[in-house]
């Protein structure tokens, strides 16, 4: 496995065309993925992780537009490629697996044959029926079901062929938008397992969206925090979970109510995520943040490097250390 | 009507609910729920858990007279509910045990303010009100689960408004009728985690403040034990576990609960991810023969589990398991 990124992300701008003017819903992301890495994507609703997402697999379509920034993959550039040129590569080299299964299957055919659309209309050399039982065995389900409509099948089972169908080709990178959120705990549970272990016998990179972030917190090598467009915080997984750089991805997992320890009452983050059309001036969390500073509603943080991430927070930056004797942030969300 | 502590708010005795499927001639009956026996006292929130599928949404239109029960009763303060048969003490009860919705998008009529949902209720339930009181009263329900300003939010439409938002307005709702009991039905599944602990601060805010109990539904049990103090776990339509909500955590008694716990997912903990993952699903019980229900996806199955159907057997203070492999809290254990 070579080390070289399959896929780079330079400063990628996507803007939605209102009748008010541009609203830009993903600024200046930078994101790099290695052949075979897990990259978790996590934010609140809105905050652009989606929109992102679609960017990266060219899915976006009016009034949304990439604005500015490159997204290559294995060496291509993939924004301004024609539909004829993408069609080889999608399925083939990079799949997306949509968010809620329940509606991105055809409920009137059935799963065998949403399987046979996808291998006949990329190409597929292979005996169609074999490879289909081949990926339904992939994910566990009895291929039976190839024969089933997707009514027939429970949530779980739904959403794993929807997997399937990812696999069919193979690909390099799978694009998962919050593939697990209308499941219950132990199905999602379950299907995350299920994800690794297929990540690890095939090999492929997986970029994984969710609001979520305790789901992904064994699960993937690189965390990427959104807030309101922009990425708020980036690093190690681990890394992230352990020292939280970033006031937000800290509110993000003290939201989380514990099954072990003591119980402790819990605030989440009060507020809701500012309108993308006029954005916050300066830090973009400031009105919601706990540890606000008054520079922080005037400077425009840059993403500063903190250990094994980089943090959009002036806290972060490394002249504030120097500047003021930091006050301990780590007590502002637990009351 | 007096209140006696004693007697709990709501009960029910060996509560069943079976639905006939298949065509006109098809004699199979699916158990949706099979024997269950539910008690809620004042100002307590009983966590109603279990995955998609056990039967727990059913219980909560049972008590919320959606459904009648197949066999079984429901006692609301020592009175079955199958006594309550006149319009105005239906619409009593109606008022007094309200239901909050999972989804908050399609819950709130699109093309009202938000305030007429609220002021309906008003009118309906809450007669001895005058319309400036109604307003008021409105205001108030809106304040209470931490909307304001509440004059302004009233009067904008569901879309205005964020999910965390909307669904505080059902439970603004649900509190304008001065209920006893809410039937809350996954009211967080939907939102997003960063805004579930503010709904579930507005669930504990409430039975402090108003004195209302909640039968809290989920399958997260972290969020269960965040409001809760008592814990029911359903499996396929059978309740399988029940008892104080530490108490479980602590020392789970069946292994369906085991397992419900092993899959919260939580980041504090070391990593640990293992391959022993069950990959089993609650099954449709359809014309039941007698045994476990849990017995294909049970670690720790025996031979008994196959013909006998464990009843809930008292195995430490309050709390009760139904499984045969399970064993009592030693007596040092039980002995507060």
């Amino acid at each position: 496995m070579s080390n070289a990124p399959i896929l780079e992300v330079r400063d990628l701008r996507v803007e939605y065309d209102t009748p008010r003017g541009p609203v830009g819903a993903v600024d200046g992301v930078n994101l790099d993925v290695l052949p075979g890495e897990f990259v978790g994507v996590v934010g609140e609703s809105g905050c652009g992780k989606s929109t992102m997402l679609f960017a990266i697999a060219q899915l976006l379509s009016p009034p949304a537009s990439i604005a500015g920034g490159s997204v290559v993959f294995k060496g291509q550039s993939m924004v301004g490629m024609t539909e004829k040129t993408l069609a080889a590569l999608r399925w083939r080299d990079y799949s997306v697996v949509m968010q809620s299964a329940m509606n991105a299957l055809n409920p009137v055919t059935s799963i065998g044959a949403q399987f046979r659309d996808v291998l006949r209309a990329h190409g597929s050399k292979e005996d169609i029926p074999q490879r289909s039982a081949e990926v339904m065995r992939l994910v566990g389900i009895d291929p039976v079901h190839l024969k089933s409509y997707p009514h027939q099948l429970s949530g779980g089972m739904r959403q794993r062929a929807m997997i399937a169908m990812a696999l069919l080709f193979t690909p390099d990178l799978v694009i998962m938008d919050e593939p697990t959120s209308a499941l219950d705990v132990v199905a999602q549970r379950s299907l995350m397992v299920q994800i690794k272990e297929l990540q690890q016998q095939l090999g492929f990179a997986v970029i994984f969206v969710t609001h979520d972030m305790s789901l992904v917190s064994h699960f993937s090598e690189q965390l990427l925090v959104m807030y309101a467009g922009k990425v708020v915080e980036i690093g190690k997984t681990r890394s992230v979970f352990d020292t939280p750089a970033h006031p937000y991805s800290r509110g993000l997992l003290d939201a989380f109510p514990s099954i072990r320890g003591p119980r402790v009452e819990l605030l989440g983050i009060p507020g809701s995520p500012p309108d993308l059309a006029k954005p916050p001036t300066g830090c973009r969390f400031h009105p919601r943040c706990p540890v606000v500073m008054p520079e922080c509603s005037t400077v425009e943080p840059e993403l500063y490097q903190v250990e094994n991430a980089r943090s959009r927070c002036l806290r972060s930056s490394p002249g504030f250390a120097v500047r003021t004797e930091a006050p301990q942030p780590s007590e502002g969300v637990i009351a | 009507m007096t209140v006696d502590p004693s007697v709990p708010l709501i009960e029910t005795r060996g509560l069943s609910r079976h639905f006939k499927i298949g065509g006109g001639f098809s004699r199979r009956t699916l158990h949706a729920v099979d024997d269950a026996d539910i008690v809620i006292y004042r100002k307590e929130i009983v966590a109603l858990a279990g995955e998609s599928g056990s039967g727990k949404s059913t219980v909560a239109r049972l008590l919320a007279r959606v459904y009648k029960p197949t066999s079984g009763e429901i006692l609301y303060q020592g009175r079955s509910l199958a006594d309550i048969t006149s319009r105005k003490e239906s619409l009593a009860y109606r008022s007094d045990v309200p239901m909050v919705f999972q989804d908050p998008f399609s819950s709130l009529n699109p093309a009202y303010r938000v305030s007429h949902g609220i002021m309906r209720g008003l009118k309906l339930h809450r007669t001895e009100l005058t319309a400036a009181q109604r307003l008021e009263e409105a205001e108030r329900v809106v304040e209470a689960v931490g909307l304001t300003p509440a004059a302004d939010i009233l009067w904008r439409y569901p879309h205005e408004l964020s999910g965390g938002q909307r669904q505080r307005i059902g439970f603004a709702q649900a509190l304008a009728y001065r209920p006893k009991l809410i039937l809350a039905d996954e009211p967080v599944s939907m939102l997003d985690v960063s805004i579930r602990i503010g709904l579930l601060n507005v669930m504990a805010k409430m039975r402090e403040e108003e004195g209302v109990s909640f039968l809290y539904i989920t399958h997260d049990l972290a969020s269960a034990r965040y409001v809760a103090d008592r814990l029911m776990v359903m499996y396929a339509g059978n309740v399988v576990e029940s008892g104080p909500m530490e108490d479980i955590l602590a020392r789970p008694k069946h292994p369906y609960t085991q397992l419900l716990l092993d899959t919260v997912p939580d980041p504090r903990a070391p990593l640990s991810v293992t391959s022993e993952t069950d990959r089993g699903e609650p099954p449709k019980v359809i014309d039941p023969t007698p045994g476990c229900r849990f017995r294909f996806r049970c670690p720790v199955v025996v031979d008994e589990c196959h013909q006998v159907t464990p009843t809930l057997r008292l195995l430490g203070p309050d709390h009760t398991a139904a499984c045969h492999v399970a064993t009592a809290d030693l007596p040092d254990d039980a002995a507060h």
